[in-house]
């Protein structure tokens, strides 16, 4: 029943297009490339300079430092922001920034995203923190994105669900924009691809009270990023 | 050189001094300017409403006056971009047509393109102390992609002093049959028109094309304010043009 | 497609004697009209930029069968359901269907244009489903029991004093007018809505053939909310709303976000490529996307098929002056502006929507300003003269075009014609202005003067004067 409603549907398509049923069709190489120029004879270093400036614009502080620094960075952010809670992915990442030890020296209260934990208890405590800290994939220097692939350990509320939102980002993970980001996203269908994938550019904001802008009406209102120094 | 006027409807019935400043202002540069009689109007309110077969009529007609015709010279951005844009498509199912459709294309040109970029005009020589704002019609800049030309003309005019117009992209309410099927509609869009003409405190408005001049210059009227409205060809000419 | 009380005209009117709407409509076009010139002069080749994406659409839709094909095999290969939505009803059944079978209580959504359409809101609400929409712009129209009067802003047509009203009653307290007040208050609110809801309803900005995604956009983060919270997901897709790959995906999202509000991006972008994975403990366990053609094949293969281009930006809204005074409400249909104007009579038919056509002075605006370059204001003239062929236009007006078409194309009948005018309509006039005319002449005096036609025409003058004096 159900796959005769689909081929109806695209028998349809095809008859008001005037030609037969097409199938697996694939897109023309596009010559055009529009976006080279932003970015073609930028240096790495330009492309980090990039990104930490359009964050800049979004309300969105960079802090860019060595891992030994990381520590003293984070007590920064936990200060700004008033912190005395937190939720954070299981990711070897962060853990290798130590990260429980030094939430626990700043006597935060905090909690990992673990997919072994009750699945409803996570999501009310998650709802009720200070803050979500996720270490990102890439980072889009364009736009100052930050792009999560999420799942498992991973958890997408994390970044959304708390009021504030602290990211952790590799150097080495800056690409100039989404055309990189989405490149590497398609070569990664073939081998499946999470259930879930964000691109986040600064804090939710809204206009939708006289165009007056909003910080924090859904997702966080305040976002802050850590760069990690290539070493 | 040899040019032809197309005069346009609206500048023959309602406005033909304009038709005579734009002769004047060719002549002054040594154009010799014919007028084909057989013209009539280019088509474009039949087209705009939809009647696309009378359209063809009045097309066919523009075509065959000026068949013998090298160049054609319009004071109409919105008639010029009526035979450039929608001529060739008019007579898609008609081969034979539609190259003379191109052709007639081809050697049209509104009155400023004209004089920079056919005639170079690097010296104008008039006089006009006013102070001007001017107006983009739609047709002239989106259409042809005609915004700087005009200016450039007229910054060269002596003691006339051009301010820019806020929102200068924003049509005035024209739209030929619009003006009057939807005119509640376009009455706001030319008050709103007019109160932007007035933060320039300008004296004269200029244009290039009589459609949208008609409208604003009519409401201007129906208002009762001073603000004198004028095509680019009468600032060439009644400033004494050479 | 609309229930909308009142006639064309009379809608115009209303929005026109609209004092909220006369402040509310220069200032929210000028703020994203702005936003979006300033993105294309950051980007300064965005004609490269609109060709391609215009390339990358027109392709889709040529080949729309077999993306759809690959999309929803995609699909259901990741664990998802697939349900295609012919007309408006077969969508509410799908939808409401599922709500049954999940006996559901709550449902939020997130904004979706073709939720609009099929006014699934409704039918959810006769089912004793509690339903609500977490746009914050869309709340508050839920709350004023209104419908979106803007692509992208819905609520513009709204006060914050209107707002506060409205909140401050649901609140049960007396709310500021402040914006951060009544943010956080939706905050709050929405929150909790959020974390009770049985389902998520989303639309679909694009759909991504290759890995069976649904894109979704957002500044305000509802749709991640709307996508991840509750445990089933229904994305609602009208069926040209999908690219090949991610690397189409680039393009247009880059456009959409740049032509709406200016932004280089959204906050967020997120693509939902299946229901949660077995190691995962958050997003829906069961994703269900529906694809809607409700009128649109019809579209496919006509003059009018580069209108399915669309990417919902909202800015031929934002550069239109018709829209700029009369708002979205005007228009009456789901979609306003000039792609409203263009889209609406195809999905509604010309008996209900004889007038949007008309409802533009064709000055291209909107076609210069869309990021895919539909010829919009070419197709309202295609529009009109569809009209004109299936004989839809008023008596008096085809005899007038009649006359036209022969006096144009026969010219003594033409000159003779210049000749009168003058005298012809000389007991109209007084002092060289008529100020009240007869018929269609009525329109436009009612609004500015008509000079009276010239005593010597143009052609006249040429006659006696003009030319012997050539050299």
């Amino acid at each position: 029943m159900d796959l005769k409603k689909q081929e109806d549907f695209l028998n349809n398509i095809a008859s008001k297009l005037g030609r037969p049923r097409r199938s697996g069709v694939e897109p023309p190489k596009w010559e055009s490339k529009p976006y080279l120029h932003l970015y073609e004879g930028k240096s790495h270093e330009e492309l980090i300079e990039d990104f930490i400036t359009n964050l800049g614009q979004l309300n969105t502080k960079v802090d860019r430092i060595s891992r030994d620094q990381f520590a003293a960075s984070l007590g920064n952010v936990i200060q700004d922001f008033e912190v005395r809670s937190t939720v954070y992915w299981d990711d070897e990442a962060l853990d290798s920034l130590c990260l429980s030890d030094v939430l626990e020296k700043n006597q935060i209260d905090a909690f990992r995203w673990d997919p072994n934990e009750n699945e409803e208890e996570m999501k009310q405590r998650t709802a009720h923190v200070d803050l979500g800290i996720v270490f990102a994939d890439l980072g889009l220097a364009e736009t100052g994105t930050v792009v999560l692939f999420n799942g498992g350990g991973r958890g997408r509320l994390v970044s959304l669900l708390p009021p504030k939102f602290l990211c952790i980002l590799s150097e080495k993970d800056i690409v100039p924009r989404l055309t990189q980001a989405v490149q590497k996203v398609h070569e990664r269908v073939s081998e499946g691809l999470p259930a879930c994938i964000n691109f986040i550019t600064g804090p939710s904001r809204t206009g939708d009270i006289e165009m007056d802008l909003a910080f924090g009406v859904h997702g966080p209102g305040k976002v802050h990023v850590i760069l990690l120094k290539d070493e | 050189m040899k040019v032809s006027l197309f005069i346009t409807c609206l500048a023959d019935v309602f406005y033909p001094k304009v038709g005579m400043n734009v002769v004047e202002v060719l002549r002054s540069y040594g154009v010799e300017v014919d007028f084909p009689q057989d013209q009539t109007c280019c088509g474009q309110p039949a087209f705009n409403s939809g009647y696309h077969k009378e359209a063809r009529e009045s097309a066919r007609q523009l075509i065959k006056a000026f068949a013998d015709s090298p160049m054609v010279v319009t004071p109409s951005g919105s008639c010029a971009s009526m035979i450039r844009h929608y001529y060739p498509d008019l007579f898609k199912d008609e081969p034979e047509w539609k190259e003379r459709a191109i052709e007639l294309a081809d050697k049209t040109y509104e009155f400023s393109e004209f004089l920079v970029h056919v005639l170079k005009v690097e010296d104008i020589e008039a006089k006009f102390p006013a102070h001007a704002t001017y107006h983009h019609s739609c047709h002239m800049s989106r259409g042809l992609g005609l915004k700087g030309e005009p200016i450039k003309l007229l910054g060269q005019v002596e003691d006339l002093e051009m301010e820019d117009l806020p929102y200068c992209n924003d049509c005035c309410g024209f739209g030929g049959t619009f003006a009057a099927k939807m005119s509640d509609i376009s009455e706001k869009m030319v008050d709103e028109k007019i109160k932007n003409i007035e933060t320039t405190g300008a004296d004269v408005l200029i244009g290039s094309d009589m459609g949208c001049l008609m409208n604003i210059g009519g409401r201007l009227r129906r208002l009762g304010k001073e603000v004198r409205v004028m095509h680019v060809a009468e600032v060439l000419a009644e400033g004494g043009q050479k | 497609m609309s229930a909308h009380p009142l006639i064309f005209n009379e809608r115009v009117d209303k929005a026109l004697a609209d004092p909220i709407l006369k402040k509310a409509l220069p200032l929210t076009q000028d703020r994203l009209r702005g936003g979006r010139i300033n993105a294309a002069e950051q980007l300064g080749n965005v004609e490269e930029w609109r060709e391609l994406a215009s390339q990358i659409r027109s392709h889709t839709i040529a080949n729309l069968d077999s993306y759809l094909e690959e999309l929803v095999t995609n699909v259901r290969k990741n664990g998802g359901h697939v349900h295609f939505a012919a007309t408006s009803d077969d969508a509410v059944e799908i939808i409401t269907g599922i709500a049954k079978e999940k006996n559901a209580k709550s449902v939020v959504k997130s904004k979706s244009m073709v939720s609009e359409e099929v006014h699934i809101n409704k039918h959810l609400e006769d089912m004793g489903i509690k339903v609500v929409e977490s746009d914050l712009g869309e709340y508050i129209i839920q709350l004023a029991n209104e419908t979106p009067s803007h692509l992208i802003a819905p609520a513009i047509h709204k006060t914050r004093e209107q707002v506060r009203e409205m909140f401050s009653k649901v609140a049960g307290r007396q709310l500021s007018d402040e914006t951060t007040e009544l943010t956080a208050f939706a905050r709050e609110k929405l929150r909790q809505e959020f974390l009770q809801a049985d389902i998520g309803i989303s639309g679909c900005n694009f759909a991504v053939a290759e890995s069976g995604s649904v894109v979704l956009v957002s500044n305000e983060g509802n749709a991640r909310l709307t996508t991840t919270v509750p445990k089933v997901h229904i994305a609602m897709m009208g069926m040209e709303r999908i690219v090949p790959t991610w690397n189409e995906l680039d393009m247009v999202v880059s456009m959409l976000t740049r032509s709406a509000t200016g932004q280089k991006i959204s906050v967020y972008v997120t693509g939902i490529n299946s229901p949660r994975q077995s190691e995962d403990s958050d997003g829906p366990e069961e994703f269900h996307l529906v694809i809607l053609d409700n009128g649109r094949s019809n579209i496919l293969g006509t003059a009018y098929q580069e209108a399915l281009n669309c990417i919902r930006c909202g800015a031929c809204l934002n550069v239109c002056p018709v829209y700029r005074h009369i708002g979205g409400h005007a228009y009456g249909g789901v979609y306003s502006g000039p792609i409203g104007a263009v889209l609406t009579p195809l999905l509604g038919g010309y008996e209900e929507w004889l007038e949007l056509p008309y409802a533009s002075s064709l000055c291209g605006a909107c076609s210069e300003a869309c990021p895919v370059k539909i010829p919009l204001h070419d197709l309202l003239i295609e529009h009109r003269k569809d009209e004109v062929e299936m004989g839809l236009t008023p008596f008096s007006e085809k005899m007038a075009f009649k006359g036209f078409g022969f006096a144009t194309s026969h010219p003594s009948v033409y000159e003779t014609a210049v000749k009168l005018a003058h005298s012809g309509m000389g007991f109209l006039a007084k002092d060289g202005v008529i100020s009240k005319g007869p018929g269609m002449l009525g329109g436009w005096t009612d609004v500015r003067d008509l000079p009276q036609p010239a005593k010597q025409s143009f052609r006249e003058w040429w006659k006696k004067e003009g030319k012997g004096r050539n050299q």
